[in-house]
């Protein structure tokens, strides 16, 4: 196994002597940290299929129904989409 | 990290919008970074996504592109961040979710906004001043005077 070195500030250096006292293991926090920022970062961009296509495949499973009424407006207007959310918000519940 | 905007995740859920084929060309190359999408973006989406079938199709989006909730370290700290970012553009009158972004894009060296909102280009930079890194190269998408929809 590789050896990963890490400088601590002294709170940090205080908080891992805590954890230590604690029963907590600080290589296995390490390792899980890495872990899941690997997750997060990294392995949803390197695993499946192209984004394009899973969009493509989802609209194709969900298609429009006749009722889905056209939006009006054009949506990289910020002030049109804001008059939207507001007549939204001021509309009362059916 | 790309942090999505609303405008992207709208025209990608909703084929009759002309913004739609845009972002479906871009979104293989800006998918090649992990996807990140905050709170106030996902409410202004679903503002925006009225029919059932609309959210149903950003809830598969969301899954199936594996799009990672934003969380901050201290949220407190970054509602603070955000008034101030609101504060100072006020004469632009703003929203939530642009100072958020604005705010947020600067926590993350990694972090670049995929938007089709022509301020993140012209106007808004992160709380520092410097340029908020854009996940597209074009300019924002420029309205037209008519309605949003395809033919």
């Amino acid at each position: 196994m590789a050896l990963l070195n890490v400088r601590l500030d002294p709170e940090d250096v205080r908080r891992a002597k805590a954890l230590r006292k604690a029963g907590v293991p600080i290589s296995g926090l390490v390792r899980d940290a890495i872990r899941a920022e690997y997750e997060r970062r990294v392995a949803p961009a390197a695993r499946g299929r192209r984004a394009s296509r899973i969009v493509a495949e989802i609209l194709a499973s969900l298609p429009d129904p006749p009722d889905v009424a056209p939006r009006g407006f054009d949506l990289s207007d910020r002030l049109e989409r804001r008059r939207h959310i507001a007549s939204k918000l001021r509309k009362p519940p059916a | 990290m790309i942090l999505l905007d609303t405008t992207p995740l709208v025209a990608l859920c909703d084929p009759r919008d002309r913004l739609h084929r845009r972002a479906l060309a871009e979104i293989d190359r800006v998918a090649r970074s992990p996807l990140v999408v905050c709170a106030p973006v996902l409410t202004e989406a679903c503002f925006l996504l009225e029919h059932p079938v609309q959210r149903r199709r950003l809830e598969r989006l969301l899954t199936e592109l594996q799009v990672q909730p934003f969380t901050a370290d201290d949220e407190v700290e970054l509602w603070s961040a955000i008034f101030d970012w609101l504060a100072r553009y006020s004469e632009h009158d703003p929203d939530w979710a642009d100072g958020y972004l604005a705010a947020i894009s600067a926590l993350d060296k990694s972090a670049r906004v995929w938007t089709y909102d022509s301020e993140f280009w012209t106007t808004w930079r992160r709380p520092d001043g410097t340029r908020i890194p854009l996940a597209t190269k074009s300019r924002g998408y420029r309205p037209r005077t008519e309605g949003g929809h395809a033919d």
